[in-house]
C-alpha cells in the first residue's frame, strides 16, 4: 500500500467533492456537539476524522446518516442539498454507515443480515431466499470474504462480522461510506484485510470517512484529515503534509503549554497509599496490573477503548471479581463481593455508562442523591422526606447544579448537571478513595471545568482519585501520574510534570 | 455555552417544593377523569346506581380486588409482575377451611394465610436470589400452587364449616363495624399499609430505584436481592389476604376462587391506574383508582343489563386505552 493514490479515473480535486457539510450545527440539552463545522469529502479519496472524545465525531457521522436531524448549516451531496429524514433515506441517497459496534442480527443468516430492511419479494410478498443468497454471495465476494452467506451471524469471528457489514452498506450503490473506528475489535491480519477493502472501495470512486483514533494506521492509508476539537473543524490537511506530533496537537490542541497551568497540589506521596492494586488479573480484561494511590493525589489511567480500564475500575469497586492479585485499603487485604462492600470500604464509582449506571433519570434529584444512603433519612414516621431534601438542596449548592428544585426528575437535567448529580451521590457516602470512569463524556466546556475543580477539591481534601480517561485534554488537565493501559496492560507510567502529549498517545496506541 | 464562572444559586431561589396547593399528578388525571365521566353517565341512565346501597356494594365486592392489586403494584413497580396470586387465593381458601374443619378459626387463619404466604416467599427467592424472570417464575407457581390447591382440597369444595368459626370467618368477608363493611376497613388499612411502605421507608424506595433503574441501584449499593425477595413476599400477603376475605364472603374453601379473571383484573387495575409496566412509576393510590373504575364500570353495566360478554370487551379495551394515554404523556414529556 502506498501512501499516495495513483490515481485512477477520478482526481482528487475540487470538483470532483462528493459530500460538502458547511457550519454544520448540533445542540443537545447543556452540549454543543456541532458549533459550524465545514468538511468535505471528494470521490474517491480516504479521508480520516480525527478528534478527542466529545469533539463531534460521532454526531457528524450521524447526522450524515440520518440518524440525527441538524440544528443548522446544509449538507451537499454531489451538489444537491439533501436533509435526510431517517437512516433509510440516507441509505437511498447512497450514504452507506458502520458503526463501531456492529448492527446485526446474531440469529439470522448472513445473507438475511444484508437485507434485513430491504428484502427482496415476490409478488405474493414473499422473501426470495435463493435470489436474495445469491447477490449477498456476489457482495462478499466483493469484499474478499470466505464465508458463504448463508453462514450464521453468530457463528462469524468479529473481522467477517465487519466483512458483512460492508457487504451490507455495499447493497445500495453507496457514494459516501463512513466507518468509525472500524479496526477496534479486529485483529493486526483482518485490520490489513479491511485497509485493501477500503482502498478498493475508494480506487471505486467512494468517498471514504474513516473515523480513528488510532494514528498509526492513518499514514498509509489516508488521504486526507480533518481535524475536530469542542465541535468546531480545526482545519483539513493532506496526510503527506502531516506528522504525528502536528496530529497530536491538531487533536488536544496547543493552546495549553505543558503543566503550566495547574494549580499546586495536595498529592502526599509520603503517606502510605489509601488504596494499592498488585497483580491484578481478570481474564480477557486486564493482566498484572498493580499501583498504589496516595491521599490528595490524582491518578489518570487512560488508554483506548477496549483496554481494560472501565473493567478495572469496576472490579476496584465490586462490580466484578478479580482472578488473580490483590486489593489493599490502607494495610488491610479486602475481598469485595459487591457493591455495597466496596461503599462500606470507603469506595465510590462515578460510572462511564451515566444514564446507565449513575442516574435513575425517572427518579427526582434528591432521591438519587440519597439512594445508597436512604437508611440515615429514618425518623419516627418513616422516611424524613424534609431533611432529604435539605440534605440534596445542601449538595445542589455546593455542585452549583442548575436545577429549578430538589425534587425536579434526573432525566430533566443536561449531561454535565447529572454527572453532578451522580457526584453528590458519592459525596454523600463518607467515601475516600473515588473511581472516575470518563467523567466529563458528553459534558460541555462550562460544566467540564466545574467537574474539574470538584475532583481537585476532593484531592485537597485528602481523598484519593482514580481517573479513567481517554481524553488527552483532560488527561494532561487534572492528573499527578498518568498510567497508560494498554491490551489490558499498564505499559507505562508518566509524572506530570511537562508530561508530553504525543508520548502518551504513543504509548496508548503502539502496539 | 454555559460561562466557566459559577453561579451561585441560594436555595432560597428555588421555588418551593410542597406549596399549599395539592400538586395533582398528571397520570391521575386520565382514570380521575373517567370514573367521574363513568358517575355522571351511570347516575342519569339508572335510578338505582346513586344510592348509598350500590356504592356500598360495590366498595365491599372490590375489597377483595383492591388488596390483590396493592400487592400487584409492588411488582408492577419493579418492573416485574405476579402471576401467581389467583392461584394463592385458591390455595388459601383450602388451606384455611380444611384446616377449620379440625382445628378452628385461629390456626385456620395462621396456616390459610401463612400457605399464601408461603408461595411469595418461594417467588421471592426465586427471583431474588435464583435470579429468575419474574414471569417465568410466577408462572410456574401460577400453576403448581393450582395444582396443590387441588390436591388440599381433593378437587372439591369444602363446605360445612363448624359452628362459631364460620361466623367469625364470614365476619372477615362479610361482616360489618356498624354500618361500616370489614373487608372494606381491612382493604383501606392495607392500602394505607401499602403506601406508606412505597413512600417513606428505604426498602419502598428501593423497589423504585430498581423499576426505574436496576443498574444504578446495583451501582449505589441496594441489595436488590433482597429487595426483589421482599416484593413477592407483599404481593403474596397481600394475595393471601384477599383470598382468606373472599373465602370467608363464601364460607366455603374453594379450589377453583382464584382460577377466575381475579388475577387479570388485578393487573389490569394497576395499569389502569397509571402504574408503568416497565417499573419505576406509580404507586397504590393510583391502583386505588385503577380498581374504582373496575369495579364502578362493571357496576354500572349490570345495572343497564349490559351482558357480561359485552361488559369484558369494555374492560379489555379500556386497559389499553389507559396504557396509550400514559404512553401518548411519557413521549410528549420526552
Amino acid at each position: 500500500m502506498t501512501p499516495i493514490k495513483p490515481a485512477a479515473d477520478f482526481h482528487p480535486n475540487g470538483e470532483d467533492v462528493v459530500l460538502q457539510l458547511s457550519g454544520l450545527k448540533k445542540e443537545f440539552p447543556g452540549v454543543k456537539a456541532l458549533d459550524g463545522v465545514d468538511f468535505e469529502l471528494r470521490r474517491g479519496e480516504v479521508h480520516a476524522l480525527l478528534g478527542a472524545n466529545g469533539a463531534g465525531k460521532s454526531t457528524l457521522i450521524k447526522i450524515v446518516a440520518g440518524l440525527y436531524q441538524r440544528d443548522g448549516g446544509t449538507i451537499r451531496l454531489e451538489g444537491q442539498e439533501v436533509s435526510f429524514g431517517s437512516t433509510a433515506e440516507a441509505m437511498q441517497a447512497g450514504i452507506g454507515i458502520i458503526y463501531q459496534d456492529f448492527a446485526l442480527v446474531p440469529d439470522l443468516s448472513v445473507a438475511e443480515n444484508i437485507f434485513l430492511g430491504q428484502e427482496m419479494r415476490n409478488s405474493l410478498g414473499l422473501v426470495q431466499r435463493a435470489a436474495q443468497e445469491k447477490a449477498a454471495q456476489e457482495l462478499l465476494d466483493m469484499v474478499g470474504a470466505n464465508f458463504a452467506a448463508t453462514a450464521l451471524v453468530s457463528s462469524l469471528g468479529s473481522g467477517q462480522r465487519q466483512q458483512v457489514e460492508i457487504a451490507k452498506a455495499l447493497r445500495n450503490k453507496v457514494k459516501v461510506l463512513i466507518l468509525d473506528e472500524p479496526t477496534a475489535s479486529l485483529s493486526h491480519g483482518e485490520a490489513e484485510r479491511l485497509f485493501e477493502i477500503i482502498r478498493q472501495l475508494a480506487d471505486e470512486g467512494v468517498g471514504i470517512i474513516y473515523v480513528s483514533h488510532r494514528l498509526e494506521e492513518i499514514a498509509p492509508l489516508v488521504d486526507r484529515v480533518t481535524a475536530l476539537r469542542d465541535g468546531v473543524s480545526v482545519g483539513s490537511y493532506p496526510t503527506a503534509a502531516l506528522d504525528r506530533q502536528k496530529i497530536v496537537s491538531l487533536i488536544t490542541g496547543s493552546e495549553r503549554p505543558a503543566g503550566a497551568a495547574r494549580p499546586a497540589r495536595a498529592a502526599r506521596p509520603d503517606l502510605p497509599p489509601l488504596l494499592s492494586v498488585q497483580g491484578l488479573s481478570r481474564a480477557g480484561e486486564f493482566d498484572d496490573v498493580s499501583f498504589a494511590l496516595h491521599p490528595g493525589e490524582i491518578l489518570v489511567l487512560t488508554g483506548l477503548v477496549g483496554a481494560g480500564r472501565t473493567e478495572l475500575a469496576e472490579t476496584l469497586f465490586g462490580v466484578r471479581h478479580a482472578d488473580a492479585g490483590k486489593i489493599r485499603l490502607g494495610e488491610k487485604i479486602v475481598h469485595q463481593k459487591d457493591t455495597r462492600d466496596a461503599i462500606r470500604n470507603g469506595i465510590a464509582l462515578i460510572p462511564e455508562d451515566r444514564r446507565g449506571q449513575g442516574v435513575s433519570l425517572m427518579l427526582p434529584i434528591d432521591e438519587n442523591v440519597a439512594l445508597p444512603i436512604l437508611r440515615r433519612f429514618r425518623g419516627p414516621f418513616g422516611l424524613a422526606r424534609r431533611r432529604i431534601g435539605a440534605h440534596a438542596d445542601q449538595l445542589i449548592d455546593r455542585l452549583s447544579i442548575r436545577t429549578p428544585n430538589a425534587r425536579t426528575l434526573a432525566g430533566a437535567l443536561s449531561g454535565g448537571n447529572q454527572q453532578k448529580v451522580v457526584l453528590a451521590k458519592w459525596l454523600s457516602t463518607d467515601a475516600q478513595v473515588f473511581l472516575f470512569d470518563e467523567p466529563t463524556q458528553g459534558v460541555d466546556v462550562g460544566a467540564k471545568a466545574e467537574i474539574y475543580a470538584l475532583i481537585e477539591g476532593l484531592a485537597a481534601a485528602g481523598r484519593a482519585i482514580l481517573i479513567v480517561s481517554s481524553d488527552l485534554e483532560e488527561v494532561l488537565a487534572v492528573a499527578d501520574r498518568v498510567l497508560a493501559m494498554r491490551a489490558g496492560r499498564i505499559v507505562e507510567e508518566f509524572e506530570n510534570n511537562a508530561l508530553p502529549a504525543s508520548r502518551v498517545v504513543d504509548a496508548i496506541t503502539n502496539g | 455555552m454555559t460561562a466557566t464562572t459559577k453561579t451561585q444559586e441560594p436555595s432560597a431561589q428555588r421555588p418551593a417544593q410542597s406549596s399549599w396547593l395539592p400538586k395533582i399528578d398528571p397520570s391521575v388525571i386520565g382514570p380521575g377523569l373517567a370514573l367521574i365521566l363513568m358517575f355522571i353517565v351511570y347516575s342519569i341512565a339508572s335510578p338505582h346506581f346513586l344510592t348509598t346501597q350500590n356504592i356500598t356494594n360495590v366498595l365491599v365486592q372490590s375489597a377483595p380486588l383492591l388488596i390483590l392489586a396493592t400487592g400487584q403494584t409492588f411488582a408492577l413497580l419493579m418492573g416485574g409482575l405476579d402471576l401467581s396470586q389467583g392461584s394463592i387465593i385458591s390455595l388459601v381458601s383450602v388451606t384455611a377451611a380444611s384446616v377449620m374443619m379440625n382445628y378452628g378459626i385461629v390456626p385456620a387463619a395462621i396456616l390459610g394465610i401463612g400457605s399464601g404466604v408461603a408461595v411469595g416467599v418461594v417467588n421471592g427467592l426465586l427471583v431474588g436470589r435464583a435470579k429468575i424472570q419474574p414471569f417465568i417464575v410466577t408462572l410456574g407457581m401460577l400453576y403448581m400452587v393450582a395444582g396443590l390447591a387441588m390436591v388440599v382440597s381433593g378437587g372439591s369444595t369444602i363446605f360445612g364449616l363448624p359452628h362459631p368459626d364460620v361466623d367469625i370467618f364470614f365476619w372477615f368477608g362479610g361482616g360489618r363495624i356498624g354500618p361500616v363493611p370489614v373487608p372494606l376497613v381491612i382493604a383501606v388499612l392495607l392500602v394505607a399499609v401499602a403506601h406508606f411502605i412505597l413512600v417513606r421507608t428505604a426498602m419502598g424506595r428501593h423497589v423504585f430505584a430498581i423499576g426505574s433503574n436496576e443498574q444504578v441501584a446495583v451501582m449505589s449499593g441496594i441489595d436488590v436481592g433482597r429487595v426483589k425477595i421482599f416484593i413477592f413476599v407483599v404481593s403474596g400477603v397481600y394475595a393471601a389476604l384477599a383470598g382468606f376475605l373472599l373465602s370467608g364472603r363464601v364460607i366455603s374453601g374453594q379450589p377453583l376462587l382464584g382460577a377466575g379473571d381475579l388475577l387479570l383484573q388485578s393487573i389490569g387495575a394497576v395499569i389502569i391506574g397509571g402504574t408503568s409496566i416497565f417499573g419505576g412509576r406509580g404507586g397504590v393510590l393510583r391502583t386505588l383508582l385503577g380498581v374504582l373504575v373496575i369495579g364502578f364500570m362493571v357496576n354500572g353495566l349490570n345495572l343497564l343489563a349490559i351482558s357480561t360478554f359485552t361488559q369484558q370487551v369494555i374492560v379489555g379495551a379500556i386497559i389499553i386505552l389507559s396504557a396509550w394515554v400514559n404512553s401518548f404523556r411519557r413521549r410528549k414529556n420526552r
